[in-house]
């Protein structure tokens, strides 16, 4: 495991996301998560020079919006919120496929798993952000008199839904690749000599699939980005939407502002030339889902070279002088038989 | 052909009806606190109401008025097809072309593509959208040239654009896949054959190795459909197209959104199921998309 610290594009993604967490929480602990705004700009001679919004690198890094808010506070803000949601859905959604399609693949196939999948099958024609969208609305968008609850309640069920969402189909993707192992000749010969799950689980599959559940993984914090960013179009932003009522309301405000939030925020900078309200945090997001994948890619990689090539340990015993008492030419099953 | 076929052929669309239901109802069951227990008679009353689809109104959540929901629901319809048939034949049309041409460009091409790709297709859709958009704005306001019709806006809408961008995606997919199936079928026996016989590269691509790859392609098409709607979502949300995921994503009533997902969704089935049908005749394999 310790080449993994010497691979480049590994360091790169997990320095990129290390960074992004830590600033974030400074800023939020020892900031209070506070958003400078420039509403002016002064020459030394005290006239007004410019007003927002200011372009990226003009007064302030990643420039600032209309009302002369600055980005870069909300990107940093946000970073928190984006990452650890999107890690906290994928590894929620990963552990449930986990612990249901693995035990669905040595079972093989039931009736009722057929008539499960075939249900589930509507997932693939009504996209999984329409879903979210739709069964969260009515707890996400704000009513008209304040949120009745708090902010990491919303989060919570936020997270377990889009995980749930996700679970379907990586649950029937482990099942097929645990049968499809478990039909394999050495496993079929492990188990008349008498291996059973647990052993069947850790000296075949766990070998045969690490990559594969990486892969997964990997898989699963992509999508969960994916909703996330939809969701956040839709103007459904994580851990709830403030809206505003009544005539000349604002639009609609973030609560936490995770990246895709932002994009929703300002998309109607769009039509405008200020294109970087949005081609900022677009560009944040890339950069989230490059690192997850240089990370995923690092971990395999160190995965395969950790492998042993070829099992050279029998060569090594000397057969000809062999003292059959010598313990390492027998693996007891159990000591005390 | 056996009779437990037919049966499970019969059965099939019918666990797809489940599924819409469920996902229809699945709003009744949270509310501003939390999750909640709608009742059953809240469930039975949802019922009556799709069966009876020709009465089925649609209430428009901000203005609160109400309309029949036929036959308004065919425009969506229309636009949303037209949307998906476009990107299809512009993403299959472009990526065939661009991997024959490739396959006369030198080898080094292929590792450094995939990679890329591979890349490419991980990266959020919403992010092709939001580009794209950029990009012709950004053109509009350098050159003066409105080359398209950018956002639809009642009748006039956009079509040709975001046909155009929800193309990207499916582009690089099917760019990948064709890519590594020429690679296996180069290998076959019947590819060194042909060019043994002193036929043309160009030919025994189009001709020969096309046809396989087509059929192999066929295999994955409930894959590309599902990774089109998805897109088509987000890309009418964004082009402002009265479309059909639009439309089920603002009607939340249970029984509007059973009706018209059923709509949308029983001629994709139908196509899928079409394709079915023509690989087994062509192939004699069964498949199941």
């Amino acid at each position: 495991m310790k080449r993994i610290w010497k691979q480049p594009m590994f360091l790169l993604g997990f320095v990129f996301i290390m960074v992004m967490l830590i600033g974030s929480f400074v800023h939020a602990i020892f900031f209070d998560s506070i958003i400078p705004k420039t509403p002016f700009t002064y020459d030394e001679n005290g006239q007004l020079e410019g007003a927002p919004p200011f372009a990226p690198f003009e007064h302030s890094f990643l420039g600032t919006d209309m009302a002369g808010n600055h980005l870069f506070f909300y990107i940093l803000m946000g970073a928190k919120y984006t990452m650890l949601g999107t890690l906290a859905v994928a590894f929620l959604s990963f552990g449930l496929a986990f612990v249901i399609g693995i035990p669905l693949g040595f079972v093989q196939k039931a009736k009722f798993f057929q008539g499960f999948e075939q249900v589930i099958s509507v997932m693939y024609f009504i996209p999984a952000s329409l879903i979210a969208y739709k069964f969260l609305k009515p707890m996400m968008m704000e009513p008209y008199d304040g949120f009745p609850t708090t902010l990491a309640f919303r989060i919570t069920i936020e997270v377990i839904v889009l995980a749930l969402l996700l679970v379907p189909p990586a649950a029937i993707l482990m099942a097929n690749e645990t049968s499809e192992i478990l039909k394999k000749e050495y496993v079929t010969s492990s188990r008349v000599l008498g291996g059973r799950g647990w052993h069947l689980f850790k000296k075949h599959l766990t070998p045969q699939l690490k990559e594969s559940w990486i892969r997964l993984l990997l898989m699963q914090s992509i999508q969960a980005v994916l909703i996330l960013t939809h969701l956040g179009v839709f103007e459904m932003f994580f851990g709830g939407t403030r809206v505003f009522y009544g005539l000349g309301a604002e639009p609609p405000s973030p609560i936490t502002f995770d990246w895709a939030s932002i994009i929703g925020m300002y998309y109607d900078a769009i039509m405008t030339n200020m294109a970087w309200l949005i081609g900022v945090p677009l560009l944040f997001l890339v950069l989230f889902v490059l690192s997850l994948i240089a990370i995923a890619n690092g971990i395999q990689k160190s995965v395969r070279a950790s492998m042993p090539k070829k099992d050279q340990s029998s060569e090594s015993l000397d057969v000809e002088n062999a003292d059959p008492s010598d313990e390492k030419w027998f693996e007891l099953l159990k000591k005390d038989a | 052909m056996s009779l437990s076929y037919i049966f499970r052929e019969v059965l099939r669309p019918f666990y797809l009806l489940v599924g819409i239901f469920l996902v229809s109802i699945s709003p009744m069951f949270t509310s501003v606190t939390g999750l909640q227990w709608p009742g059953l008679s809240a469930i039975r009353e949802v019922v009556e109401k799709i069966l009876r689809p020709g009465s089925l109104i649609y209430t428009n959540p901000t203005s609160g008025v109400e309309r029949d929901l036929f036959p308004i629901i065919f425009k969506p319809f229309w636009s949303s097809l037209s949307v998906m048939g476009i990107a299809l034949i512009v993403s299959l049309a472009s990526a065939l072309l661009l991997s024959i041409l490739l396959k006369f460009a030198s080898g080094k091409w292929y590792k450094g593509i995939m990679s890329v790709a591979s890349v490419f297709q991980t990266i959020p859709d919403v992010v092709y959208v939001l580009v794209s958009q950029m990009v012709l704005v950004w053109v509009y306001i350098q050159t003066g040239v409105k080359f398209a019709k950018f956002t639809g806006t009642g009748t006039e809408e956009a079509l040709l654009v975001p046909g155009l961008v929800l193309s990207i995606l499916p582009f690089i997919y099917f760019l990948k896949t064709i890519l590594a199936m020429m690679k296996e079928e180069e290998g076959e026996p019947y590819v060194d054959l042909a060019t043994s016989k002193g036929l043309h590269k160009l030919r025994v691509i189009c001709v020969h190795m096309l046809r396989n790859m087509l059929v192999r392609l066929a295999y994955q098409s409930k894959f590309i459909i599902s990774l089109m709607i998805s897109n088509l979502l987000i890309v009418e949300y964004l082009f402002n197209n009265f479309g059909m995921t639009v439309f089920l994503l603002n009607y939340t009533q249970p029984p509007v959104f059973f009706v018209t997902a059923i709509l949308f969704f029983l001629p994709i089935y139908v196509g899928l199921k079409v394709i079915e049908w023509v690989l087994y005749l062509t192939t004699q394999q069964e498949v199941s998309l």
